[in-house]
């Protein structure tokens, strides 16, 4: 893990360098997620806050949220200890579900048990921030009312909850392909999404975004990830460590995904990545996309100021049949969103209104 | 006029025709290295793009023969293709010998033998050549024996090459010399010149291609066209190199153009004559019969409100492909379009594919059909060009259906196969020829309407490539046709109704439902589909509705795909029509034509 702590901060230092982009820019938030952070020791993850931060030139007491992600399984006193003195302030913590035989059919290593003691302990020690995740439409006999009621009774201020994907190549994706396993039902997909809206809303949390939710602040309010709302709000971000992406003005990068290769790299102080030059186009589609996924919506004057063009521009035709159709209503200040009930479907409501390229020939 | 030599190149699709053009033309030093690219003569993007030829192409060469004289070539090249063997006529009737080239790997092909019989027509002289002589496969003894049977010529009138070596081609530069007439005809004579092609520039207006058979020509000259009657000053005359060419002065034999600032162009008929207004000729040369649509489809906007533009696109795309008809129409699902006939199926592709690129147009074909005779009880006749327009089953009496005379060609152990996949489509074999001891000619009697529906891909998968086919009309005949309606949520949808034989509207109605049941994407709600013979409903499926649609993480690494699946979506469905409240893919009216 050394190394790879090492390459990371090393990253951190040429990206600073290298780029008026980032030397300008304050940093907010910063969020250890991809993979496994909490495998690494506490010392060693002291070592990369602290070196990452140092290298960009942040003192830690800016930073209004450091999130990390963390397996039930790494919940131990040790660790939070550790994490807490690297200045960890949020845990996103990916429970999935506490049902056994559905852990089990996802490849998990944890148990039920074990995820509530965890958010049980990281809150008692001190995290008051916490997050988890919740998979709704496994094919397995787990009851959904469960597992929510359980998730609600944890001290967590904040929900994600995914639907269960199968993509090809993962261990899950070639046991339903091959018919090990079942593939999971839309229906039963829909049912336990609206479910979990509506004990949501009797509870008063937030659904901000598609996958979401967050519980009422006292003061009034929301306790919102920060972090992530800064990627639908299409703010800058910079990443590191191998698969990372970033964003910066028009570019986006992603760094190389495969660990030896990135450190071998950085070894050498170089970069590698892929680069894509975003078009007021491509911007204009993004903006529009993660908008559209979250209550604020989007703010069709704003787009046109960005971007270019307004959505009745783009795609007239399309845009008067989402109103039409409620699947967009207006919401505050000129802005427009995709009503909660519609979010399940919302990708179809964000395709229709994209700006394709007028001069690409289409394709047969 | 004696070192003039025109000819075309002719022979079934693929055999070798624009690649040993190049070489020609490279030979002759007509094109430079530098401007030289595989089969340079298919200049449009999407003949390129399929490798195939589409419009015959005429270029002028100059060349030195070996006596040391100067020669004039005017090469004509020509598509292989079925669907495009009236432009394989035309070029023939410009000149006196043709290059009938033979693949040696392939042997004979259907239109081989179909497009040398155009060539004896005319009297054409020929001069076979066997092609792709640098592939290992090429068996010059056994497809020189069939060359020597088809046009009764000696084996060593066959010349061996190869379009992609080069080898060869001296050879056939000499033969074109030695063989090929030089053109006939009365320099001092009224001016009398075919006109056998014509395109469309848009700054410079219609420009027709002639052949000059007597008389002679001058930049300047009032020219009248006799079978429009309609006059015009000869603003630019000259000769098709790599470019135009202008020139002061064509006469007898000369192949040239004439650019005379006509914009429509219905004003020019290829196969007219063209004379001088004031001494004109006495005869007008010999026409080319109209060329008749083989299928029927109607084009629609995708967005209805595109049709002027969609009209304007058409009538534009006609000016450089005369063979395309169409007239107005209008479906109770698709709103208003044009009935389009076309030459076959590769053309109706072609079509719909041109409009897409050079014009823009998103474009829905409705299913294909073919032209049908309907009688009603009263004694009425009626055309019918699209199956909603056949009366009543209470008032018709009997309808008659094209039938073709259809040539298959093929290997002897495949015989059998193509024979239950003719019978299959309703077909009557009515002659058998073995060619050679393993390539027999099989000839059917069928229906053109089963030829739409699948049958050339089926017949290459079931022969494994060795089978070709060619067809010419042969008549109507009486047949129990019933209208096969397709309905969405109970709503018929017209554009989707296809005439089909009785006996097989069970099965196909069964087979329709489940191709459309899969192409159909998903919706907001539930999609009942049905087949129906009149009331009688005959197959029913239903698409049940889309529940989810939605990415379920986006986050920073995820938004860039995001993005690109997205982008994706829409451009499938900007080529979806909607019908009522469903949207149909244009795939979904093609469905009928492939169906396994
Ligand atoms: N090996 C070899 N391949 C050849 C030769 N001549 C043509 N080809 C290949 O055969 C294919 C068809 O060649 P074309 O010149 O386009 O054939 P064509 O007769 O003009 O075809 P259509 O115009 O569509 O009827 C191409 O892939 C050529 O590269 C040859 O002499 N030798
Ligand atoms: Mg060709």
């Amino acid at each position: 893990m050394e190394p790879m702590v090492e390459a990371i901060v090393e990253e951190a230092r040429i990206r600073a360098d290298s780029s008026a982009a980032w030397g300008q820019k304050t940093f907010q938030t910063l969020y250890l997620g991809g993979g496994t952070p909490s495998l690494l020791e506490g010392r060693q993850l002291k070592t990369l806050v602290d070196g990452v931060l140092d290298a960009l030139n942040v003192g830690s007491s800016a930073l209004q949220e450091v999130t990390l992600e963390a397996n039930p399984e790494d919940i131990v006193p040790e660790k939070v200890g550790a994490w807490l003195e690297a200045g960890i302030t949020r845990l996103s913590i990916g429970v999935q579900s506490f049902h056994n035989d559905t852990l089990h059919w996802m490849n998990r290593a944890h148990d039920g048990e074990q995820a509530k003691n965890g958010i049980r302990l990281a809150h008692e020690m001190g995290i008051r921030h916490i997050t988890m995740d919740l998979i709704y439409g496994v094919p397995t006999d787990r009851l959904w009312e469960e597992d929510m009621a359980q998730a609600l009774d944890l001290p967590i201020e904040h929900l994600s909850a995914y639907s269960l994907t199968v993509e090809p190549n993962t261990v899950l994706g070639t046991r339903v392909s091959k018919g090990h396993a079942t593939k999971p039902c839309d229906e039963r997909t829909v049912l336990e999404y609206q479910a979990l809206c509506e004990r949501m809303l009797t509870l008063g949390w937030d659904h901000y975004e598609t996958s979401n939710w967050a519980s009422p602040l006292p003061t009034g309010g929301h306790h919102h990830a920060m972090h992530n709302s800064a990627y639908w709000a299409g703010l800058p971000y910079l990443g590191l460590g191998p698969g990372a992406h970033g964003h910066h003005d028009e570019i986006r990068y992603a760094n190389v995904s495969n660990n030896p290769r990135y450190l071998q790299a950085l070894g050498k102080g170089l970069l590698l990545q892929e680069e894509e030059v975003l078009t007021p186009r491509d911007r204009y589609n993004e903006s529009l996309m993660t908008g559209l996924r979250t209550a604020r919506g989007i703010h069709p004057e704003s787009l046109r100021t960005n971007w270019g063009k307004s959505p009745a521009e783009v795609d007239g035709m399309a845009w008067k049949k989402a109103l039409e159709q409620g699947a967009l209503i207006p919401s505050e200040e000129g802005r427009y969103r995709i009503p909660e009930p519609l979010w399940i479907t919302g990708d179809q409501v964000s395709a229709s209104l994209f700006w394709l390229d007028e001069n690409a020939t289409s394709c047969p | 006029m004696k070192n003039i030599r025109n000819f075309c190149i002719i022979a079934h699709i693929d055999h070798g025709k624009s690649t040993l053009a190049d070489r020609l033309l490279q030979t002759t030093g007509t094109i430079s290295d530098r401007e030289l690219q595989e089969q340079t003569l298919d200049d449009m993007d999407l003949e390129r793009e399929r490798g195939i030829t589409i419009k015959s192409h005429a270029i002028q060469m100059d060349y030195k023969g070996e006596d040391g004289q100067e020669y004039i070539f005017n090469l004509i090249d020509t598509p292989g293709h079925v669907d495009f063997s009236y432009e394989v006529s035309r070029s023939i009737a410009a000149c006196e010998g043709a290059l009938l080239i033979v693949d040696a790997t392939q042997g004979i092909e259907a239109q081989t033998i179909s497009n040398l019989y155009l060539a004896l027509e005319h009297d054409l002289e020929i001069v076979p050549v066997l092609n792709k002589m640098d592939l290992d496969s090429a068996d010059p003894e056994v497809v020189g024996e069939q060359i020597v049977d088809l046009i009764g010529c000696k084996m060593d009138d066959i010349l061996p090459a190869s379009g992609k070596t080069g080898m060869g081609v001296e050879a056939i530069l000499e033969a074109i010399v030695d063989r090929v007439p030089a053109p006939k005809g009365d320099p001092e004579a009224p001016l009398q010149a075919m006109v056998f092609d014509s395109v469309f520039n848009s700054f410079r207006g219609i420009i027709a291609y002639y052949r000059i058979l007597n008389g002679s020509l001058q930049k300047g000259d009032r020219v009248k066209f006799m079978a429009t009657g309609k006059e015009y000053g000869a603003d630019e005359i000259g000769v098709l190199g790599m470019d135009l060419t202008p020139k002061t002065n064509l006469s007898a034999g000369d192949v040239g153009y004439i650019i005379s600032g006509i914009k429509n162009a219905k004003e020019v008929k290829v196969g007219d004559t063209l004379t001088l207004q004031a001494n004109p000729c006495q005869d007008a040369v010999q026409g080319f019969e109209d060329v008749k649509p083989m299928v029927f489809a109607g084009i629609y906007p995708v967005d209805t409100e595109d049709y002027e533009e969609l009209r304007a696109s058409m009538e534009k795309l006609q000016l450089n492909d005369a063979s395309l008809v169409f007239e107005p129409e209008s479906s109770a699902a698709l709103g208003f379009g044009f009935r389009c006939g076309f030459l076959g199926m590769l053309h109706m592709e072609i079509i719909q594919e041109r409009l897409e690129r050079e014009f823009n147009m998103t474009v829905i074909t409705t299913v294909p059909n073919v032209g049908y005779k309907a009688y009603t009880k009263k004694g009425e006749f009626m055309e019918i060009m699209n199956p909603s327009d056949l009366p009543e089953a209470n008032h018709l009496d009997y309808v008659e259906e094209p039938f073709i005379k259809a040539q298959i060609i093929t290997k002897s152990e495949y015989v059998g196969p193509v024979m239950s996949l003719c019978i299959e489509k309703r077909g009557n074999l009515t002659n058998q020829v073995y060619l050679t001891s393993d390539r027999v000619e099989l000839t059917f009697s069928m229906p053109l309407g089963e030829i739409v529906f699948d049958f050339y891909d089926k017949l290459k998968t079931i022969s494994r490539g060795y089978a070709s086919f060619d067809y010419f009309p042969d008549g109507y005949k009486q047949s129990h046709l019933v209208k096969l309606d397709i309905m969405l949520n109970g709503d018929q949808v017209d554009a989707l109704s296809a005439l089909i034989h009785r006996d097989h509207a069970f099965t196909l109605g069964k087979k329709i439902c489940l191709k459309l049941k899969q192409l159909i994407p998903r919706q907001q709600f539930l999609i009942a589909l049905q087949a129906a013979i009149g009331a009688k409903i005959i197959a029913r499926e239903t698409i049940s509705a889309v529940r989810k649609d939605v990415t379920a993480k986006c986050y920073g690494g995820d938004i860039t795909r995001k993005r690109k699946l997205l982008e994706k979506q829409k451009k499938g469905k900007k080529r979806m029509r909607q019908i009522g409240t469903v949207e149909v893919p244009q795939s979904a009216f093609l469905a009928v034509l492939k169906l396994d």
